[in-house]
């Protein structure tokens, strides 16, 4: 697999995991209506995430190069995903809601399933070392 | 490097995390910076002790010592900028095999971007080996059965009243637990420690990588003589850009005559458009200056010589694009060389040209951050112009020209950190202030520093402010509605009010000698 494409498989993974977080998040937070909330984000996020594909690439060509093990450079780039996701929701969130996103209580909600999110689908992918040509 | 275990290391990074966050935690960097500085130094001696007798190492060394004590003793923006600069630089050259400043900056950004996979290889306990994969399958048996039954337990409570309640019970004891544990810790304040751990890591673990290392091995400081066919491996984009520009004359056999007729006429012409810039520069402005009160001070100085800056650093990469080759070893240059060193002393004398502008400038109106700027810029760009010379006398690389002006920045940093220009821009203006207008806008924007001097000759500055006033014009402190006559004193007055209450949160951590000297003439002449 190339870089683009495991990049591809490993954003859209992060996606699935953030929406079963965000249904677990918001059946809490929410109750039944969190179905629909999780249901609803995850769809938004596929397009407002998009732009992380290009750093992803990046993130994982870097990943390839990095003169550690495998264990530690799968550290980094998990901690590397999860330090991407949380500055990209808020940056986005205060081009797109101003100064005032900040004060949604949905916040903290999405900053957590999205940075759990990232940190989960670098180890769920290691059981699957060789499919991903991470090596 | 030591072997230590990894309880040492752990001891380590918890240490400074702890220290960081008692240290620095709602306090100013002053003399708490210090002190984790001595820790965090003597850890690196203590780790590197073979990089201290490294030439690099001890000059670097004394220039911290120079900011450490800036830093103690004026405490400004730029003093923390130089002190935190010349410790990443102290960092690069204690764990890089490294020559230029730019390369060690490198080494400690390199650091700091792979600073978890340090921290991973240090702390990993067990090898990786079939028993770890075993323990990630049996991690894989837990997680989707536990995040069913979580899916499933939300669904039951937000269906289920008495359920929901029962639980709710339950749970009240589980946050009742986390609100307690949140005000006896704070949120902040762990994240904080965990900054100062990360912190402590990336100064102490030198990376893996030794991409930067391989990359300045690259570099020397002579140039080299390529063969036609070495030059035609090391085409790069100014290839590409002559060929663009010049076409079939920047192929072939004659390529390089092409090249240095190019040169010298490009140089001979540009000579004598400087000359008649720098003639009309010498007879108007180092001659016959007169300043009159119609001249346009600000678009004559102040944008002529953001200009003519622009144009000296435009030289520089004009000749630095000539003489990048084998330009520099052709037979016939002697010519090419004269007239580039003609056109390096006619851009000193632009230089000089600019200095003046700025004087009359300051002259006329005074000290200001911009001004002083201008002239710092100019040091540089006469090192630049200076090392250009060098470079084409001496046939030496961009790499040279590169690292020699980089330290020439560090040093002017280091040299720049070493003054309080808040407070001197304030006396230097108010000692002026018959000869320069005194701009009581501008110098009440400075930091707080300057409070004490503003105080001290508060009697000028009422003076100036009457004076404005019956000329119309009135300085519109906070309230741009509010017409006021005494508004730099109440300002002043106000502004001392805030640092002296601002104080009072700073504990010993945060002593410095300017905020210290400041609070003692400030609350004896209240």
């Amino acid at each position: 697999m190339s870089a683009i494409t495991t990049t591809l498989v490993l954003w859209f993974r992060t996606l699935l995991i953030n929406g079963l977080v965000n249904c677990v998040v918001f059946l809490f937070a929410e109750g039944i209506k969190g179905f629909m909330i999780a249901f609803v984000s995850t769809i938004a996020s596929l397009f407002l995430t998009a732009p992380l594909i290009v750093p992803m690439v990046v993130l994982l060509k870097w990943f390839k190069k990095l003169p550690y093990e495998f264990i530690d450079r799968a550290v980094w780039l998990a901690f590397m995903f999860v330090a991407m996701a949380a500055a990209y929701i808020l940056l986005a969130g205060f081009v797109l809601g101003g100064p005032d996103f900040f004060a949604e209580k949905e916040v903290p909600y999405f900053l957590f399933s999205a940075m759990v999110a990232a940190a989960l689908v670098v180890p769920v992918c290691i059981n699957r070392v060789k499919q991903f040509d991470l090596l | 490097m030591p072997t230590l275990t990894k309880k040492t290391w752990l001891l380590f990074f918890v240490t400074g995390a702890i220290l960081f966050n008692l240290f620095f935690w709602q306090q100013k960097m002053a003399l708490n910076a210090l002190l984790f500085d001595v820790f965090l130094s003597g850890l690196l001696g203590y780790l590197y002790p073979a990089s201290f007798k490294k030439p690099q190492v001890v000059f670097v060394l004394l220039l911290h010592l120079v900011t450490a004590v800036a830093l103690l003793w004026h405490n400004t923006t730029l003093s923390k900028i130089a002190f935190i600069t010349s410790f990443c630089l102290l960092v690069g050259f204690i764990q890089y095999e490294v020559r230029a400043a730019i390369f060690a900056v490198s080494g400690m950004a390199a650091n700091i971007f792979l600073t978890v996979a340090g921290l991973s290889e240090k702390m990993r306990w067990g090898k990786e080996g079939v028993t770890s994969k075993k323990r990630r399958g049996r991690i894989g048996f837990v997680v989707l059965p536990l995040f069913i039954i979580v899916v499933f337990f939300a669904i039951y409570r937000a269906s289920n009243a008495v359920f929901a309640s029962f639980t709710n019970e339950a749970f009240k004891h589980f946050t009742h637990f986390f609100e307690n544990f949140f005000t006896h810790f704070s949120f902040g304040r762990i994240l904080f420690t965990l900054l100062g751990f990360y912190i402590t890591a990336a100064i102490l673990l030198k990376s893996r990588s030794r991409a930067i290392e391989n990359l300045e091995v690259k570099y020397a400081n002579d140039l080299l003589r390529h063969s036609s066919k070495g030059a035609r491996s090391a085409r790069n984009i100014f290839y590409h850009f002559s060929v663009a520009i010049t076409g079939k004359l920047a192929k072939g056999m004659l390529a390089l005559k092409n090249e240095h007729t190019i040169a010298t006429i490009s140089l001979v012409l540009l000579n004598l458009l400087l000359l008649i810039v720098n003639g009309i520069d010498v007879y108007y402005l180092w001659f016959n200056f007169n300043y009159s009160p119609n001249t346009n001070l600000y678009t004559m100085i102040h944008e002529g010589a953001d200009m003519l800056i622009v144009s000296v650093v435009l030289a520089i990469i004009v000749l630095l694009l000539f003489f990048r080759g084998n330009l520099n070893f052709y037979k016939s240059n002697s010519w090419l060389k004269r007239f580039a060193l003609v056109w390096i002393l006619q851009n000193l004398v632009l230089v000089v040209s600019v200095f003046l502008r700025d004087y009359y400038y300051i002259r006329e109106l005074g000290l200001a951050y911009k001004r002083i700027g201008v002239l710092f810029f100019l040091i540089l760009v006469l090192v630049g112009l200076i090392t250009a010379a060098i470079k084409i006398i001496r046939r030496k690389s961009v790499y040279y020209l590169f690292r020699i002006n980089t330290w020439a920045a560090v040093l002017l940093l280091v040299a720049a950190s070493c003054v309080n220009w808040d407070v001197f821009i304030v006396r230097y203006n108010i000692q002026h202030h018959q000869t320069a207008r005194l701009n009581i806008p501008y110098l009440v924007t400075l930091s707080d520093d300057i409070l004490p001097a503003m105080k001290a000759h508060i009697s000028i500055l009422k003076q100036r402010e009457a004076e404005l006033n019956k000329q119309g014009y009135y300085i519109h402190m906070e309230d741009e509605k509010k017409k006021c006559s005494l508004c730099v004193e109440q300002t002043i007055k106000e502004r001392i009010q805030q640092y002296l209450k601002a104080q009072k949160n700073n504990s010993w951590l945060s002593w410095n000698r300017k905020d210290a000297a400041a609070i003692t003439y400030l609350t004896q002449n209240q």
